[in-house]
Parts: C-alpha cells; sequence; structure tokens
C-alpha cells in the first residue's frame, strides 16, 4: 500500500505538472540562492581569516591592535610610527623566536603599495591553509634593484618580466614625488593569492635604503646619489615599519608577547594576528548576518510558494479525492498524499538547487576572483548546510499536512459526491 | 452485532440535519433493504438522495438512529473503520468524475483491490485476478484495447463502465448508484443497466440506484420514492 501511495501520488502530480515543476523551480531558486550566499559568506569569512597564517605575533611600534593589523596585513592606512631596526635585530636573535619577516612601508607604484622585506618573506610567509607564496614567473629579488610584484599588479598594469619601474615616495594615489633616478626592473610576478599581497610590490630592505639615501624629510636633498653610487655605500636601514615574528613553540605567544609589549628600548606592541582579525571582522562583519537574513527570507518564501501550490490545487483535487474516500482511502492516506507530493517537490527542489549551486559556484567563482580578488573554492557542503536542507525539508512536510487536512475537511463536507 | 442477517441494509429511527439548518432534512423510521435486492429510489432533485446516499456509505453521521448494514451498526464505528467498511463491502458509482483520469482503466480498476484485502482474496477465489478483471470489463462491453487507456482518452459511456468494474471488483455485498446514467444518452441508459445487472449477477450484490428518472425504475425488483419513506420537510440544496 506504501509503495502504492506513492506511486499515486507521482502520477497525480505528474497530472498536474505545470504547477508542480514551477513550485519546484521556485524553491530550487531559493535554494540556489541560500546556499550561494552561505558559501560565498563562509569562505569570504575564511578568506579573510586566513590572510595571514602561521605567523604568531605582530609586532610594531605602539599603537592600536587593529591599526597594526591594517597597515602591515592590509596595508591600509599608514604608522603612525616606526620601530628601530635595532629592535628588529634583537627580537631576530631570541631563543624562542624561529623567524622574522621585517616591512618597510610607505612607497607606492601607481597606486599599488611597495613592501621592503628580505627573503625570509618569501620563506616563511603563509596564508589560507598554510599556503606558500609561489612564483607563476621569475624569482625574488636578487638584485638591489630588483622587485617583485603581485599577481593583481602584473595584471592590472599589464607588467611582464624585465620591465622597469619607478617607485613614488608615500602611498597618496596622486602626486607623490618619484624615485625617477632609481628605477626597478620586475625580477618576479607572483601566483594570485587572494589576500593583499596580490596588490603589492616586494623590495629589499636595502634598496628602500638606497632609494631615500640622498631624501630628508620627504623631499630630496641637494646632494644627488645616483643608484650606481648607491650601491657602494652601506645599506643597513635604520628603522622598519613592523615585522612578522615566527616563534619555535607556540606556547612561547604569550611570553614572547608579554616580552615584547614591556620592551626597554622603546615603546612596541605585539599583537595575535588570528585573534585581532578576528575582532576585526567583528566589526566589519555585520554584512554577513544581513546576507544570511535575507537568504533565510527568500527560502521561506519559496516554501510559502510551496503550501500556495498545494492549496491551490485543492479546488482541481476535490474529485481526485472524493474518489478516493469512496473507494474507502483512509483520510491519513489522503493526507499522506499531500505528504509524499510536498516531499517530491522538495527532494527534486533540492536536488537541482544543489546542483545549481554547483553550476553558479562554478561560472561565478572566476569572475569574483576577478573582481574582487576573492579566491574561493568549489567544496562539498557543509553540515551546517545539510542541516539547513534537511530543516527546509521537514519544514516542507510540516506545512503540506495543511492542505492535506483540508483536503480532509473538504472530502467531508462534499460528501462523496462533488457537484460541478 | 448480528441482527436480522437478511437484510442488507436496516434502518431505524434516522434523523439528520445539516449544520446550521433547523429542520431535519431526512427522518427514516423504518426502511430495510434485503440482501440481493435490486432497489430503485426515485426522488427530485433536492429530496435528500445524496444524504441518504452518504448516510449509508458512512460519510456522513446522522443525529440520531442507526444505519445497519450487513448487520454492522456504521455509526458505531471510528472513521477509519467506516473507511475500512467501505472499502470492504461497498462499491460506488457516481453520476460522472468516477475515474482518476491520470490512470489507466485497469489502474483505476486496481486502485480498489490496492486499498481492500479482503476484496482481493474474495476476487482470487474465483479465478486469476487479471483474468477476473478482463472478464468483468467484457461483461460490461469494454474490449482490452480500452483497458490500458487513462480515463480521459475513455468517452463518459466507457468510464461509467470502468466505475461499474471497479465497484464491483472484489464482489462487495452492496453496490451503491448515485444517477450513474445521468451523463448518458437515452438510448444506452438500459443497455448500461442491464450490463450493470449481469456484471453484479454473479456476486448476489445488493444494489441501491438513485435516479430521478423514472423511466429505468421497470429494470428493478422494488421501487420506492424517497418521500414515501422520508417524514422530513425540510429541504436539501445538496
Amino acid at each position: 500500500m506504501k509503495t502504492n501511495l506513492i506511486s499515486l501520488a507521482l502520477k497525480s502530480a505528474y497530472n498536474r505538472r505545470g504547477n508542480v515543476l514551477l513550485a519546484i523551480l521556485s524553491i530550487a531558486l531559493s535554494i540556489i540562492l541560500l546556499l550561494t550566499v552561505d558559501t560565498i559568506r563562509k569562505q569570504s569569512k575564511q578568506s579573510f581569516l586566513n590572510t595571514i597564517s602561521e605567523t604568531n605575533l605582530i609586532v610594531g611600534a605602539r599603537s592600536g591592535p587593529v591599526n597594526l593589523l591594517l597597515y602591515s596585513v592590509f596595508h591600509i592606512g599608514n604608522a603612525t610610527n616606526n620601530m628601530s631596526y635595532q629592535s628588529y635585530e634583537k627580537i631576530a636573535k631570541l631563543p624562542e623566536i624561529e623567524w622574522v619577516i621585517p616591512l618597510s612601508l610607505g612607497d607606492s607604484h601607481k597606486g599599488y603599495r611597495v613592501i621592503g622585506t628580505e627573503q625570509s618573506f618569501f620563506k616563511h610567509y603563509r596564508y589560507g591553509d598554510s599556503q606558500a607564496l609561489e612564483f607563476s614567473e621569475g624569482m625574488l629579488f636578487s638584485d638591489l634593484y630588483d622587485a617583485v610584484i603581485g599577481a593583481n599588479v602584473a595584471k592590472k598594469l599589464n607588467y611582464k618580466l624585465g620591465d622597469k619601474i619607478v617607485l613614488a615616495h608615500g602611498t597618496n594615489a596622486f602626486g607623490n614625488p618619484k624615485h625617477n633616478d632609481k628605477p626597478f626592473v620586475i625580477s618576479g610576478i607572483l601566483k594570485p593569492t587572494g589576500t593583499p599581497i596580490d596588490n603589492s610590490i616586494q623590495v629589499s630592505l636595502e634598496a628602500i635604503e638606497a632609494i631615500h639615501i640622498d631624501w630628508k624629510s620627504g623631499m630630496r636633498s641637494p646632494l644627488k646619489i645616483t643608484a650606481q653610487q648607491a650601491r657602494k655605500l652601506k645599506l643597513q636601514p635604520k628603522e622598519i615599519t613592523a615585522m612578522m615574528v615566527g616563534l619555535k613553540k607556540p606556547i612561547y605567544t604569550f611570553k614572547v608577547q608579554r616580552m615584547l609589549n614591556q620592551w626597554r628600548s622603546e615603546p612596541l606592541l605585539a599583537i595575535l594576528p588570528g585573534a585581532t582579525l578576528a575582532e576585526l571582522w567583528q566589526t566589519i562583519g555585520i554584512f554577513e548576518k544581513v546576507l544570511l537574513a535575507i537568504a533565510s527570507m527568500v527560502l521561506i518564501s519559496g516554501l510559502i510558494g510551496m503550501l500556495i501550490t498545494l492549496l491551490s490545487t485543492l479546488n482541481e483535487r476535490r474529485r481526485e479525492i472524493a474518489v478516493l474516500r469512496a473507494i474507502g482511502m483512509h483520510s491519513w492516506d489522503i493526507i499522506k498524499l499531500f505528504a509524499i507530493e510536498a516531499a517530491m517537490i522538495m527532494g527534486s527542489a533540492i536536488v537541482i538547487g544543489v546542483l545549481g549551486l554547483y553550476i553558479v559556484l562554478t561560472i561565478g567563482l572566476p569572475l569574483i576572483a576577478d573582481h574582487y580578488g576573492l579566491h574561493l573554492s568549489i567544496g562539498l557542503l557543509d553540515s551546517q548546510q545539510l542541516l539547513l536542507l534537511a530543516a527546509a525539508f521537514g519544514l516542507a512536510l510540516l506545512l503540506s499536512l495543511l492542505p492535506g487536512w483540508l483536503a480532509y475537511r473538504q472530502s467531508l463536507a462534499d460528501g462523496l459526491t462533488v457537484k460541478n | 452485532m448480528q441482527t436480522e442477517s437478511a437484510h442488507a441494509i436496516n434502518i431505524n429511527n434516522l434523523k439528520f440535519r445539516w449544520p446550521q439548518q433547523h429542520q431535519d432534512i431526512l427522518q427514516i423510521e423504518q426502511f430495510h433493504v434485503g440482501i440481493g435486492e435490486h432497489l430503485f429510489i426515485q426522488g427530485a432533485s433536492g429530496s435528500g438522495k445524496s444524504t441518504l446516499l452518504n448516510l449509508l456509505t458512512g460519510v456522513l453521521s446522522p443525529q440520531s438512529g442507526d444505519i445497519e448494514l450487513l448487520g454492522t451498526n456504521i455509526n458505531s464505528l471510528s472513521s477509519s473503520q467506516k473507511d475500512r467498511f467501505r472499502a470492504d463491502h461497498l462499491g460506488i458509482i457516481f453520476q460522472q468524475f468516477n475515474l482518476l483520469p491520470y490512470l489507466t482503466a485497469i489502474e483505476n480498476i486496481e486502485l480498489a483491490l490496492n486499498i481492500s484485502k479482503r476484496r482481493v482474496e474474495k476476487e482470487q477465489s474465483f479465478g486469476d485476478i487479471k483474468n477476473r478483471t478482463t472478464e468483468l470489463l467484457a461483461s460490461l462491453g469494454l474490449d482490452q484495447t480500452l483497458a490500458n487507456k487513462t480515463a480521459n482518452q475513455l468517452s463518459i459511456g466507457q468510464q461509467q463502465r470502468v466505475a461499474v468494474a471497479r465497484a464491483l471488483i472484489g464482489r462487495p455485498e452492496i453496490l451503491i448508484a448515485d444517477e450513474p446514467t445521468s451523463a448518458l444518452d437515452s438510448d444506452s441508459r438500459d443497455r448500461f443497466i442491464e450490463e450493470l445487472f449481469s456484471a453484479a449477477e454473479t456476486a448476489e450484490t445488493t444494489i441501491i440506484f438513485v435516479s430521478h428518472d423514472q423511466s429505468l425504475k421497470t429494470h428493478f425488483s422494488r421501487q420506492i420514492e424517497l418521500a414515501d419513506i422520508n417524514r422530513a420537510r425540510g429541504k436539501s440544496d445538496v
């Protein structure tokens, strides 16, 4: 009898396939929307929180933690103060420390930030799921005037290996005095990372020192030193903007943080990048909740659409139900017919919705990566999404009891004969 | 509750009124139908014919009085017991729209068997069900080619014959027909009734046939006017 009810429900639904198909499509669309929004929401959060990984501490001159994170990792805003190169060297020699990456910020090229750093940057910087930086072309800087550029810089400015670029003093978009006398040659281009590195240019700390050697307080001094002359000078920086620190064991984190925050020779600030990223997300992540709320409302409206479809067929199905009652089908079986139809609608909608999600992601992710530099991946549905789909399925079954019950009530009022 | 087993239907002091109505539409003191009887109930529209049939099939319940079918007081049954009783013991034919339009003639007939195990067992004692269905359809003048057509591809006359086959498959004790010929033209009405009788003959089925059409009553062994047994003066809009 069970299988017969199912085949009866399917045949009946097929007989009304136009309406049923519309209900399936409208719910499938809301499922696609919900899952897409949810996937992008989670992955953009993940991508944001994974902008930097495996770095235990970020150290800079004392300011606010979010401020330090913003200028050192996201290249947003500027440091109010620098830290001395002396402190950098001392910190690097601490026994708990595995590696350090110096960051010297403040110059730019056509609006893209320049990072003065060392080879350790390419060796130790990790993002995402502990991914290292990789070159799509060329290699890291070996000559003083070599520069490595991020994937986005290469793409937007159409740069190739060997191209010459001139850095500008300062980070404003326009009107910066240029370091015309000391052009750089592009030695390497990085693969896309989905992090601010894509929009940056890396040169050595010595190069930063070299281009500023004949500058005084933001202006070029009358005493000119050519690019070739600069090579012969001792190019040791006096200060850097910030540094990234990797510890030998994570357990040292709080000990070293405390030590750095109480640094004697100058006021320093050491932050845990993960914690500060999470703190930052709290402030900017409101859009995430808004997106989820909108997507949920779309799904609810899809379910109401299904309810309306089931209700609207009630009149059309009056005779059908009268026939079934006349041959002795029990009211509970009639309610089951509606539930089976709802299950079928919802089941197909979920299958189409999940397939649709993958189609949307396959088409959409390259576009998102292209326009927003956000690199999302296509994965399996997570347990929360599966739970959501199961809940939607359950809700649909629950909602189908209403038309089922109404059909039963109607069949009692109609009796066995339905008048036209 | 095995009383007066010679009667297929026994009605005692039945009173029924629709909700929110001030008058009874049906009041029947005593009414019996014998087993195997072919009863024609004539009544104008609005006389309560359909209401009586809904009471007999257990779809409606009277405010007072008893309706016994085959010795069972159906008003004392729970709603699911009523459904089961209807599935097992009653065949019902309406004036039209008896079939599910999206099922074939055969599937419509099988529907009655799917719901009632008793009918399957009863029919099986007379031979293979498939053959029995074909025979039943043949006795109603329907050939095999129509059996696998969906109901909405059949003419009204063919649909009504399939409805008879579905009502009679599994040999129910009582057949209740509510103006089954009203959608047919007058020539085929007589033939339809003859075919109905011959299909019902082997099972000794009691037939309750309701119609406003006087010309059909000559086929029946017993004819009554509903107004003669109904003492209520209310009018039905159903």
